[in-house]
């Protein structure tokens, strides 16, 4: 009972919480306050047509109206006097997170400036001024949004109805003009009334989808204490239960029932679960007498295992049964072969065993760059370069005393807290390396940057790594600038470790083998690592202690171990002991499927304790490729496209002109020849492409079509050679080109030789014809 | 009239021409933990094909890659804003077990076999028949490894330009010594690499290309479809079989079984226009950054 009422008090505060943090719009408050300004400042200092100067409209939105008084308040991210306003807690967020409804600090600050709570919760939820200028009477501008939960969809509208309703029915405004007071009365009244009403909201919401999750946890807790695997349970699976759990206890037993919890418990959270079957192996049979006992491993559900065997002999699944109960390793050895024995004399050759097991491999920080050594490497690297400025407020839990530390102070006292917890004293502040931390260089206006990106190119050779992968390496690298909080560096530090989680799947994704060896280069210079200055010179830790009035020498090893871990969470945002390991989830899951099954079945796990290292070993990746094509082609002529065309024509003739006359044989073929230059478009994918090509062509024909015929010689003369041999020596002597290329000189004799070395040197015609003596 | 055509080219494989294989990963990873090499369904060509399926190799036996296929899958025909066509290679996928179209290198009448010496050069050895006519096609060649050997080679890159020398380990790399990390000031990494590999060239003579045109022609009844966009570098394990030849009689043959894509590689080879031969020559390794330091 009393755990009820705790949980229904800690609900109750709740409700109140977010009855009294909720803005509503309320016109008569905003006149009152105009009355105020106008009473104690003056008619100058209101302007009655300019809501946007108005003191209500002002407050709630954050703005500091001209008759307040400024706020200034001890940041809690560095320390120093800052003004309480919403811009400036945008950056000082463990300030904001310090100051938000109901905390100390709030109430401290409202005891300092009474006349201000408007106003401090308006720069604690600031509203847009024109929405709430334009709002209806009565609507609710803001509310703190963690106080609704994820499934709450209409509560919100359900309250502001009943707000309207509440002011339509109760408030009569006319009260007002002979009691001042009353609007405020009023409303006073109607926010006592929100309590009750969101009370109400939530009761007529249960045992729907959008019951709260008090109701739920109080639901699930008297059906099986169910209650306690809502940590690990999502929404999802909470109203699967707190709709289904009466149902599944009235038909437990019933396969469909199994089927479904499977599917809710297991599937839902990707977990794997698989039954075994026992089968008679035959392979032995008949040398052996009996069958080989094996248990093949069965998927149930559609979530992968992590263990890709799936035959077992008996000896190993009796294995998996081991830690099950105490004595099961003890009897095992006395049952063995028993189970052997009835198994092997089996009527059935496959029969169903009772056990389940769940294989999961538990990848969390796994990756060679996780977020703890992220964290850690910049917490000392960016708070040794005053980069990182943040105070963090942690407790030394020997006397409760509350230390304010900087980042860096935090970073010494951790290291000494931890390694004097392991039984190392450090006597000198020692200079520590910082690793694979991401560098910052200082541009214009003392912003940093990351690093420059024409340094990363000279690392590669561009013919293999685009510059666009360089590109996209840089991409989601985070700009660090000086850091005043603590979320901001969690923030950071998440930045970078999203961005060297991109980077190593942009390395494997490299198919060149030596692109993928310089792209995991040129990201590692993305990165430094730094030896880092802790203090200037040399400091002894009794010194540095002494200086800042910490007395931490009779902390216990619990206590030292205590403190580590409270510097080590406020300094860099971590929560350390998370729950939400896969592990723990697997195990809670598995014993939220066997509480609510009837079977009497075994559930076993398997999954690694530690984490898994990652070693991403390069794969071997084919280079360079290249290729050489080799065609032959014949082409018929008619697909030949000729663009451009010469003609060379050799021909020599062995004449003896001063007697008319033919000596010795014409040669005609073997001293004619044609050469053709052509481009050819070659039709092979490379468009434009132009080939040269040389053909010799021994012969070409020409049929005259007037036959030849013999002169008075009795030969059939070649064409043209009549009007020749017509023509007197000198004649003949002086004629200087027949077509393109003849050239006759005077003969330089008339003897054999001297006709023979005429007759090989001289173009004569450019195309010879051979005589067709069938035509 | 002869047209000769000599066409070189180099590939300088950015992202998307060359993909690995999950089952070169799990290979690589068994072969360098030694452990059980385990073939799963649906992974293999031989389970493709139908030849030797579900065969498992010789448990001390690894799988190693000695085996290319082609295929003319590996591209597709694209218009651009220009109006004008080109192709474009089709990408695999890491867990592509198969090339998109598969080619046989040799498809022949099975009364017309090839002999053994040729035969020898080739697996995955079936019957199949074409508008009713029974040929015998081979969907894997070997690769000529005789004589390849692994470099080890040490690079650095210097303002983007790359020297490349032999790396021979002497003894200050049995002996290493801690990189010399300055006391003080940033210290930052170098453009050092180092690399192993292997040069393979694939070599289609004008005889195996006339074999494929036939191919074609007997598949598409065009020679035009020839076409070599995508290679297969592929695992297995020789094993000699019985294997059909004409008058249902049977053969020795040297086939591969657990056949795997280790890596597929899109290429571009129109044979009907590549009939004297073509080579092709690949570098296989692994390139990993040296760790050398700077301080800025």
């Amino acid at each position: 009972m009393s755990n009820l009422s705790n949980y229904y008090q800690l609900y109750i505060n709740s409700v109140i919480k977010l009855a009294s943090t909720l803005v509503i719009k309320s016109a008569e408050t905003a006149d009152g306050l105009n009355s105020y300004v106008l009473d104690y400042y003056g008619s100058g200092a209101l302007d009655t047509l300019n809501p946007h100067s108005w003191k209500y409209y002002m407050n709630i939105s954050g703005e500091y109206h001209p008759t307040d008084a400024e706020m200034y308040v001890v940041s809690l991210d560095t320390l120093e006097n800052i003004k309480f306003s919403k811009e400036i807690l945008k950056t000082h967020l463990a300030t904001y997170d310090g100051y938000k409804y109901g905390t100390r600090q709030y109430k401290e600050l409202v005891n300092r400036y009474p006349d201000q709570e408007l106003l401090i919760r308006g720069i604690l939820y600031p509203i847009d001024i024109d929405v709430a200028i334009n709002a209806k009477d009565g609507t609710i501008l803001i509310y703190p949004t963690e106080l609704i939960e994820y499934n709450e969809y209409s509560l919100i509208t359900n309250l502001q109805n009943w707000i309207y309703g509440y002011k339509e029915r109760w408030v009569n405004k006319q009260f007002g003009i002979s009691d001042k007071l009353y609007p405020a009365t009023a409303l006073g009244i109607m926010y006592l009334n929100l309590v009750p009403a969101i009370i109400n909201f939530r009761l007529a919401a249960c045992k729907t989808n959008e019951a709260h999750s008090f109701h739920v946890h109080q639901y699930l807790a008297s059906h099986g204490f169910l209650n306690t695997y809502l940590d690990t349970m999502t929404i999802k699976q909470a109203l699967f239960f707190y709709r289904n759990i009466a149902y599944i206890e009235r038909n437990s037993g019933k396969k469909e029932i199994f089927n479904w919890l499977i599917e809710h418990v297991m599937t839902e959270r990707s977990l794997p679960i698989a039954e075994y079957e026992m089968r008679h192996n035959l392979a032995n049979q008949p040398d052996e007498l009996y069958p080989t006992l094996t248990f093949n491993k069965q998927p149930i559900n559609s979530a992968g295992s992590a263990n890709p065997k799936t035959v077992f002999s008996l000896n190993e699944v009796l294995d998996k049964e081991d830690s099950l109960a105490r004595d099961n390793l003890e009897y095992k050895n006395l049952d063995m072969p028993v189970i052997k024995s009835a198994m092997e004399n089996s009527l059935h050759n496959v029969q169903e065993t009772k056990m389940l097991e769940s294989s999961v491999i538990d990848y969390t920080n796994s990756s060679p760059y996780n977020i703890e050594d992220i964290l850690l490497n910049h917490w000392l690297y960016l708070s040794s370069i005053d980069k990182y400025k943040a105070y963090v407020l942690v407790t030394n839990p020997k006397t409760d005393e509350k230390l304010s530390l900087s980042a860096k102070d935090a970073y010494i006292l951790y290291l000494y807290c931890y390694c004097k917890s392991i039984g190392i004293k450090l006597e000198h502040i020692p200079n520590m390396i910082a690793y694979r931390v991401q560098q910052t260089i200082t541009r214009i206006n003392n912003h940093s940057t990351i690093v420059d990106f024409d340094i990363l190119l000279k690392l590669v050779d561009q013919k293999i790594v685009n510059k666009s992968i360089i590109e996209f390496a840089v991409s989601m690298q985070p700009n660090i600038a000086t850091i005043i909080s603590t979320q901001a560096f969690y923030s950071t530090c998440t930045q970078i470790y999203d961005a060297a989680q991109m980077q190593r799947r942009l390395v494997s994704t490299q198919e060149h083998f030596i692109a993928r060896g310089m792209v995991a280069n040129a990201i590692d210079r993305i990165y430094a690592d730094v030896v880092c200055d802790l203090v200037d010179g040399e400091m002894l830790y009794p010194d540095w202690f002494l200086a800042r009035t910490l007395d931490i020498e009779d902390l216990s090893r619990d206590e030292l171990v205590l403190l580590y871990s409270d510097i080590l969470k406020q300094s860099t945002g971590l929560a350390v002991n998370t729950t939400s390991s896969l592990k723990t989830l697997q195990k809670a899951m598995v014993n939220l499927l066997s509480q609510l099954s009837s079977y009497t079945i075994q559930f076993v796990s398997e999954i690694n304790d530690t984490n898994i290292k990652q070693t991403d070993w390069p794969s071997v990746r084919v280079g360079t490729v290249k290729g050489n094509n080799n065609a032959v082609i014949d082409v018929p002529n008619l697909f030949v496209d000729l663009i451009h065309y010469d003609t060379n024509v050799n021909s020599a003739l062995k004449v003896d002109l001063s007697n008319d006359n033919v000596i010795g044989t014409i040669r005609t073929k073997d001293l004619i020849s044609e050469k053709i230059l052509f481009d050819f478009y070659a039709k092979l994918g490379h468009p434009g492409t132009i080939i040269f090509e040389i053909m010799n062509i021994s012969n070409i024909q020409v049929k005259p079509t007037i036959p030849l015929v013999k002169n008075s010689m009795d030969v059939i003369p070649v064409i043209g050679i009549d009007k020749y041999l017509s023509l007197t020596q000198a004649q003949q002597q002086n004629m200087k080109d027949v077509y393109n290329s003849f050239i006759s000189e005077p003969m330089p004799g008339n003897s054999q030789e001297d006709l023979d070395q005429l007759a090989a040197s001289r173009y004569v015609v450019d195309r010879y014809v051979t005589p067709d003596y069938t035509t | 009239m002869h047209i000769v055509i000599n066409t070189l080219y180099v590939q300088e494989i950015i992202i998307e021409n060359i993909c690995r294989t999950i089952y070169s990963s799990e290979l690589q990873t068994c072969l360098l933990l030694d452990r059980p090499f385990v073939l799963l369904p649906s992974s293999t060509l031989n389970e493709k094909f139908s030849i030797q399926n579900g065969i498992q190799p010789d448990p001390s036996v690894i799988p190693s890659v000695k085996y290319f296929a082609i295929g003319n899958g590996g591209h597709k025909m694209v218009v651009g804003a220009n109006g004008l066509t080109k192709t474009d290679p089709v990408q695999h996928r890491g867990t592509d077990a198969a090339l998109y179209s598969h080619l046989p290198f040799i498809l022949r009448e099975i009364s017309n076999d090839i002999d053994a010496v040729e035969r020898a050069k080739y697996a995955l050895r079936r019957k199949e028949v074409h508008n009713g006519t029974t040929y015998v096609a081979y969907y894997l060649k070997r690769l000529p490894l005789t004589g390849v050997v692994v470099d080890m080679e040490f690079i650095n890159v210097t303002n983007g330009v790359q020297t490349v020398n032999a790396f021979v380990p002497n003894a200050s790399n049995l002996n290493p010594t801690p990189p010399d990390l300055s006391s003080t000031g940033v210290n930052v990494v170098t453009g050092d690499y180092v690399a192993a590999s292997a040069k393979v060239t694939i070599t289609l003579s004008a005889a195996d290309v006339a074999e494929l045109l036939n191919v074609s022609t007997i598949i598409y009844g065009d020679p035009g479809y020839a076409i070599i966009s995508e290679i297969g570098l592929c695992s297995g394990v020789d094993k000699v079989v019985q294997s059909p030849v004409d008058n249902n009689a049977m053969i020795n043959f040297n086939e591969a079984i657990a056949v795997q894509v280790a890596s597929f590689i899109n290429t571009n080879f129109p044979l009907e226009y590549t009939n004297d031969g073509c080579v092709i020559s690949l570098d296989i390794g692994s390139c990993e950054p040296n760790l050398s330091l700077s301080q800025q």
